[in-house]
């Protein structure tokens, strides 16, 4: 059984792109230990509102992270009568953050420099624009010069 | 924007936390002492479907950190919302998915789920291959009976009338539905993910004309055997798509071939033996009776229910010989097939029975009688076969772990499996 396990599923997860609700769940905790609910507040402000995780899912995610051994128990507090438990970073979850971001980024790279040898369309053109006033100023950037 | 590290200590989104809370003392082991709300009432209710051990954990965790969500997205109604309020749907869904998840979809799940889990797999498969194994059987039988090569196609003593004239174009598609099965097993057992999906999307069409198949009886009285074979299906489908959403493909040992060999091996025996009778040619109802060598051969029915009875049975023998030193989950399989089996077998009896007792008992007396025991012998067999397989799986199970989750152990779980 523990070889099947590890043989299945440990290796290809460790392995496997992370889920987009993980990996705004491991920026959040990549500062500071944090607690359910501020966990939720962090990734909704890290997406600017387009990601916000119901809390089934936050648990979810949260045992997925503690099984890979991307994140572990900080402390626990009382809060108003009610438990708060504070979760951080391990040094594997740093390394799967720090992988996936250059991932990520050389996926950006690579469309960035596609989307420049194609003709401005004017949804493209706004989207530059939007973008130019945001902080991935990178297409915009590659949409100017070209 | 408020920053991560004010969010974390309370003071930005919840301002009755006292500086002492802000500093972080820790102390765990004292007891709530506010009366619960309404909303809180409710959200614990919808927390019940998860397991009980889990709730054990993180139940008052995650009861804080929904209403501090509540709180912090309607502030100026908050209390209103802690009386009136209940959790919306998204949450609800949230609940149920980890609920699924915890139960069926963790890799580092408890022992006792995990069996579970496997068990619903190793039998999820054995269906699929059975029902392509029948599919297959009956395919050079289906192409030989649209060709209008009699011989080969045997119903047994009770056969289909074949109408003839007009009729739906679906009448003539849905005798073909049976082909569906074929690549299933395949699929469920592919890496791809997209593939496994095609084997639900495969099983979910399969049921469908199943249920459409069975359109005409529900205008007179509801067989039970149909409703035996729909909820037989759909839950192969459940089953398929717990293989099809795991992260990956069920893997089938190469130390439990030669079990299935034998298994598959005595349903093409039984196939076989029906071939062999339907040669005979004093068919069931006919003037003449029957040879009296063909009244052993009639247990065999042609049925896939009783291939499979079969199939289980000699699935129990090699068991017993092996002294069930077999997997439980193994073990946990079986006695669900046999269960299956059994009722199916059960329902088919209850079906026939009345068309048994109005058959002429000039032609085919002693067929007939040969025929019910053939079903019976069949049903006490899988009956028996269930009834062991459960006793020992039970105590299995009972010595298995009891369940238990730790707040972030599931680290702790997977380095001790």
């Amino acid at each position: 059984m523990a070889s099947y396990i590890v043989t299945r599923y440990i290796r290809r997860m460790t392995t496997s792109p992370v889920s987009e609700q993980a990996f705004f769940v491991l920026s959040a905790l990549a500062v500071t230990p944090l607690h359910g609910y501020a966990i939720l507040s962090e990734v909704a402000d890290l997406s600017e509102g387009r990601l916000r995780l119901a809390v089934g899912t936050l648990y979810g995610i949260l045992d997925r992270l503690a099984s890979d051994g991307s994140i572990e128990l900080d402390r626990e507090e009382i809060v108003d009568s009610r438990l708060r438990r504070y979760y951080r970073l391990t040094n594997a979850g740093q390394n799967t953050l720090t992988r996936e971001t250059a991932r990520q980024a050389a996926n950006a790279r690579m469309a960035t420099a596609r989307l420049a040898a194609v003709p401005i369309t004017p949804y493209m053109s706004s989207l530059c624009h939007a973008l130019s006033h945001t902080r991935s100023p990178s297409l915009a950037t590659a949409r100017n010069s070209s | 924007m408020t920053t991560a590290a004010d969010k974390n200590s309370g003071t930005a989104k919840a301002p009755s936390t006292t500086p002492s809370d802000a500093a972080g003392t820790a102390n765990t082991d004292e007891p709530p002492s506010i009366e619960p709300s309404p909303l809180e009432l409710k959200y614990r209710r919808r927390l019940r479907i998860l397991p009980k051990a889990y709730r054990a954990v993180r139940e008052d965790e995650m009861v804080a950190t929904f209403l501090d969500s509540a709180r912090d997205a309607d502030p100026d109604d908050f209390d209103l919302k802690l009386k009136f309020g209940s959790p919306g749907w998204v949450e609800a869904r949230s609940v149920v998915a980890l609920a699924l998840q915890l139960r069926w979809a963790d890799p580092h799940a408890p022992e006792r789920y995990q069996v579970r889990v496997g068990a619903l797999r190793l039998a999820t498969i054995a269906c699929l291959a059975a029902f392509a194994l029948f599919a297959l059987i009956n395919l050079p039988a289906q192409v030989a009976f649209e060709l209008g090569w009699p011989p080969v196609r045997y119903d047994g003593p009770v056969g289909t009338p074949i109408s003839t004239g007009p009729a739906p174009w679906y009448v003539y598609v849905l005798p073909w539905a049976f082909v569906l099965w074929i690549p299933t097993p395949l699929l469920a057992l592919a890496k791809s993910r997209r593939l496994r999906l095609g084997a639900v999307v495969l099983v979910a069409l399969a049921l469908l004309t199943t249920i459409l198949n069975a359109y005409p009886n529900f205008t007179s009285p509801l067989r039970l055997g149909t409703i035996a074979e729909v909820l037989l299906e759909a839950a192969i489908l459940l089953g398929t798509v717990t293989i099809a959403l795991s992260r990956a493909a069920p893997v089938v040992r190469w130390r439990g071939r030669w079990v299935i060999g034998i298994s598959l091996g005595a349903v093409v025996l039984n196939a076989a033996l029906v071939f062999a009778i339907s040669a005979n040619p004093e068919p069931p109802g006919a003037d003449q009776p029957p040879e009296w060598w063909t009244y052993p051969f009639s247990i065999f029915t042609s049925d896939e229910i009783a291939m499979w009875c079969w199939a289980v049975a000699v699935a129990g023998a090699i068991l017993w010989l092996r002294r069930w030193a077999v997997h439980t989950t193994t073990l946990l399989a079986l006695t669900w097939l046999a269960i299956a089996a059994a009722a199916m077998r059960a329902s088919y009896l209850v079906d026939y029975f009345p068309i048994f007792s109005t058959i002429s008992p000039q032609s085919a007396d002693a067929l007939m009688v040969s025929y019910q025991v053939g079903m019976l012998i069949q049903l006490g067999l899988v009956v028996a076969v269930a009834a062991i397989a459960a006793a020992f799986t039970a105590r299995r199970i009972h010595q298995l772990p009891a369940v238990a989750y730790g707040a972030a152990s599931a680290a702790d779980r997977a380095n001790s499996q």
